[in-house]
């Protein structure tokens, strides 16, 4: 198939009870892709229950009505399929990819555990210690830890101050009712969607997810609403010492939520200014001055207002401030001086063929549906992605850049090695001095 | 001529028969994959190329691999080859590094070059529309490198730089400590580049490794997608008949007096609440005829996700880890097994003893009939969702041609497997892995660590970077 257009290729149904269902045929290969969007993350938690939500993610898998501890995946693998599931800030993903004439094995399962989740203070009590291990395990990634402790400085009032890890003490004191409580609230088939993608006739597939499905009750139980955070008063700068050992600094500025027109500009923006093999970063801090070792962009975009964080890992031999200021001096070109034509157009090239390279993976076209449906709003504005892209000019990327990478929406976040290692600073004053 | 009635055949064909009849699906089932056709041509130089059309979407892919990685980096100066594969995409004698990159971003595709064990590849995944600029591009930077000097300062940073940033990573640092113990620093596979060894690289040591392993002997090449095969084979042809030829580059071989140890090692990292645990021994080389027969057994004790007997123990069972993996990683002539887990600090002991126990069981136990048949039936079903993407049929061919098999061979991975019997999967396991003969390195807090590793014998205690 060609790049499928949502709008017209996508099957959209709905049961009684509220699940919607979301049919993309696909027969490139015999496998099918099976992914439960429920509208949970760690912005519904409540407070004192921080982590509830990633602890479902391990929980859906230890047992449901008909269905045993680990059985779920047990059965899936043995078919020769995949799964897996992800918590994030607004939705927990279960998915699977599988051979398509186990299609049905994967909706019975999901159903299932939909309907009926297994839960008793064994069950709790064993998952409970495996994500805390994985706690522990990203706690040991030292740059994660840091950026656990930036995301509480950086939201205060918004539940994105915590990451979907939630927190260890939360962890310890959660019981079985407040687990119960939590699923029976969010669980339910009128908080979620169905997304299938590959090698079935919607016809056939559908009757398979009514049969499933559809005795499944809705959840009386509304969505949490929570505090949105406010502008921010001023620049910042937070810093950590941790066993690191090139020292690290990060650029972090607000941007606004997904679906807002001023995204396609603050991609394009990203794309020449950090990520990019010719990026104005890594040619002028890297290539050209030798200040850094790495430098590189994210853009943390969801449903509500993120970050785009630009960041460089530096020669331990460099002022932390000289860092700052070749990054902002890099930002303060493109707002002062429009982006190249060359540069725009490589930048949406970029862009445009990555798209098109998920489009060959069932598993990547069903992710991108949950993903414009559930953070974007609506599944078909991946359809309208790449005119928006084409329609970014250079001087909207500098107006983006002049809104919103400024003073008064930026933190500086700072990483330094806890050990001072002579050998290092020299051996990067010396390549310093030569470059 | 007739052939002799022979009693025994008899039985032998009706039990081959009955055998067959107890496991169809496995042989009947096979869903129809669209296999490519490649197009080959053999270069007089000894390059091989090969081409075939895919349609699906408007895009090419190009994979290049050259018979050398860093396996071959000479004592002393390891890190040589993953320092020359990121050097090809720093300079040419027609474009700087700086326009090099401006030009791949133009193309605006996916470009990736990485030195392996004993490969390194050169890929880009670009739209239809520009597979000639990018082909011009891939064969410049393939033939015509300048490593110049200032870019090289800059790359040899870098590396020094990520290897600096691994040591705060414990499997990092558990497999380099599991490298140097098992296979020591006279063997390549007990190699691995350090600060030292990289910062001591020099300009000519590139040029030298250039030299003696880029060529078109070492040079095969695979590409797929929305284009003509035959056009493009003879554009490959005409920008890399001329190229110069050479000595194809051998893969490495363990001496024949090579034992594997049974150490074990507590590599100090203080205050890690976690202990890494990986335990490793001998495993089966990529070009040995059992690979796959070992790839069932693998898969039942530690790669299967949660039907594998070791996630089953640890995890399920014990919850004594959040995860725990088995593997081999092979190169042509050598494999090593290997297990990896992490617990915390105090459940050590338990976990190790656990670990050993399950392995135990399995090579001496053997593994049962069901869970071949599960095994089977995961890896034959898995086996399509491999390909959803036509790079990866261009990798597997160029995976069949590196180990000398028919481009046919990955194709056929199903019915092999179907065929693949117990008791041959149960002989590669116990002639390979033996649980007590395995050496074991634990990363993790040496205080914290003393009590709960205290009764398991002895363990010699190195720095993190004392490999």
């Amino acid at each position: 198939m060609t790049s499928p257009n949502l709008a017209e290729d996508v099957e959209v149904h709905a049961l009684p009870n509220g699940l919607r269902i979301f049919l993309l045929e696909k027969h490139d290969v015999p496998a099918v892709s099976v992914q439960v969007w429920y509208q949970t993350g760690s912005v519904q938690e409540e407070d004192g229950r921080r982590g509830v939500a990633h602890l479902f993610e391990h929980l859906m898998f230890r047992g449901s009505e008909h269905f045993g501890p680990e059985e779920h995946a047990r059965l899936i693998h043995d078919v020769g399929g995949e799964c897996n599931a992800y918590t994030a800030e607004h939705v927990t993903v279960y998915f699977q990819a599988l051979p398509s004439e186990h299609l049905e094995l994967a909706l019975r399962l999901e159903a299932d555990r939909m309907g009926g989740l297994r839960l008793d203070p064994k069950v709790l009590d064993t998952e409970r210690e495996v994500v805390i291990e994985e706690f522990h395990r990203y706690l040991n990634n030292p740059f994660a830890r840091a950026f656990i402790e930036f995301r509480k400085r950086l939201y205060v009032c918004h539940p994105y101050h915590w990451t979907p890890l939630g927190d260890l003490e939360h962890l310890q004191r959660l019981s079985v009712e407040d687990c119960l409580a939590f699923y029976r609230t969010h669980y339910a088939p009128n908080h979620a969607a169905l997304i299938l993608t590959g090698d079935f006739r919607p016809r056939d597939a559908l009757a398979l997810v009514e049969k499933h499905f559809e005795p499944l009750a809705a959840s009386p139980a509304s969505l949490r609403a929570y505090e949105m955070e406010g502008p921010q008063a001023g620049p910042q700068r937070f810093a950590m010492t941790l066993p690191v050992e090139v020292p690290v600094l990060a650029l972090a500025f607000r941007i606004p939520e997904a679906q807002h027109p001023d995204i396609p500009a603050l991609s394009v923006l990203d794309a020449v200014l950090a990520s990019g093999r010719s990026a104005r970063l890594g040619e002028n801090l890297v290539k050209k001055r030798p200040v850094s070792v790495h430098t590189g962009g994210h853009l943390l975009v969801n449903r509500d207002p993120g970050l785009y964080i630009t960041y460089a890992a530096y020669l331990p031999s460099r002022r932390e401030v000289t860092v700052v200021r070749a990054i902002q001096n890099e930002i303060r070109r493109i707002q002062e001086e429009a982006i190249t034509e060359a540069e725009l157009q490589g930048a949406k090239n970029r862009l445009l063929s990555q798209k098109i390279f998920q489009h060959y993976s069932m598993e990547s076209l069903a992710g991108e549906i949950g993903w414009a449906e559930f953070i974007e709003g609506d599944y078909r504005r991946r359809d309208t992605l790449r005119e928006r892209l084409e329609a970014v000019s250079a001087i909207q990327v500098q107006r983006a850049a002049q809104t919103y990478l400024t003073g008064d929406r930026m933190t500086v976040l700072s990483v330094r090695p806890e050990k001072f290692r002579l050998t290092y600073w020299l051996a990067g004053l010396f390549y310093s001095l030569r470059g | 001529m007739g052939v002799p009635f022979v009693p025994g055949r008899v039985i032998l064909a009706l039990l081959a028969f009955f055998s067959l009849l107890r496991f169809p699906p496995a042989l009947a089932e096979f869903r129809p994959l669209a296999v490519p056709d490649f197009l080959r041509t053999d270069l007089s130089n000894g390059a091989t190329l090969l081409a075939a059309a895919h349609r699906e979407q408007p895009v090419v892919s190009f994979e290049f691999l050259v018979r050398t990685g860093s396996l071959h980096d000479p004592r002393g100066k390891e890190g040589l080859a993953a320092v020359v594969a990121d050097m090809l995409l720093e300079g040419t004698d027609a474009h700087d590094s700086m326009a090099l990159a401006a030009a791949m971003d133009q193309i605006g595709g996916e470009f990736h070059v990485e030195a392996g064990g004993e490969n390194t590849r050169i890929e880009a995944q670009v739209l239809g529309r520009e597979s000639e600029r990018t082909l011009d591009l891939l064969v410049e930077m393939l033939r015509r490198p300048t490593f110049p000097p200032a870019a090289l300062r800059r790359v040899l940073q870098q590396h020094r730089a990520g290897i600096r940033a691994g040591y705060s990573d414990p499997d990092f640092i558990g497999m380099r400590h599991f490298q140097a113990m098992v296979y020591g620093s006279d063997l390549p596979l007990g190699r691995f580049p350090t600060d030292r060894s990289v910062r001591g690289l020099r300009r000519h040591d590139l040029v030298d490794f250039y030299d003696r392993h880029f060529h078109a002997a070492n040079l095969m090449i695979a590409m797929i997608g929305d284009t003509d095969p035959t056009a493009m084979l003879a554009a490959l042809e005409a920008r890399l008949g001329d190229w110069r030829t050479g000595t194809r580059t051998t893969p490495v071989r363990l001496p024949d007096s090579f034992v594997y140890p049974a150490r074990r090692r507590l590599v100090a990292k203080k205050n890690l609440t976690q202990a890494t645990l990986l335990f490793g021994g001998r495993g089966l080389a990529a070009a040995s005829p059992d690979h796959e027969a070992f790839r069932m057994a693998n898969h039942i004790l530690g790669a299967g996700d949660f039907s594998s007997r070791l996630m089953n123990a640890v995890r399920s069972q014990e919850g004594k880890t959040y995860g725990i993996f088995s593997s081999n990683r092979a190169t042509v002539h050598a494999g090593t097994f290997l297990v990896q887990t992490f617990t915390r600090n105090e459940q050590a002991r338990e976990t190790v003893t656990l670990v050993l126990q399950v392995l135990k069981e399995a090579t001496e136990g053997g593994l049962r009939e069901e869970e071949l048949a599960k095994a089977k039936t995961a890896l034959i079903g898995s086996f399509p969702l491999g390909f959803e993407s036509p790079k990866h049929w261009a990798e597997a061919a160029l995976g069949d041609l590196f180990l000398d098999r028919p481009l046919d061979y990955t194709p056929q991975a199903r019915e092999r497997i179907a065929r693949t019997g117990l008791e041959r999967v149960n002989r590669v396991l116990r002639e390979t892995v033996h649980a007590e003969d395995l050496s074991l390195v634990v990363v993790g807090d040496p205080e914290a660590l003393a009590g709960p590793l205290g009764s398991l014998g002895r363990f010699e205690i190195r720095k993190e970077r004392d490999e």
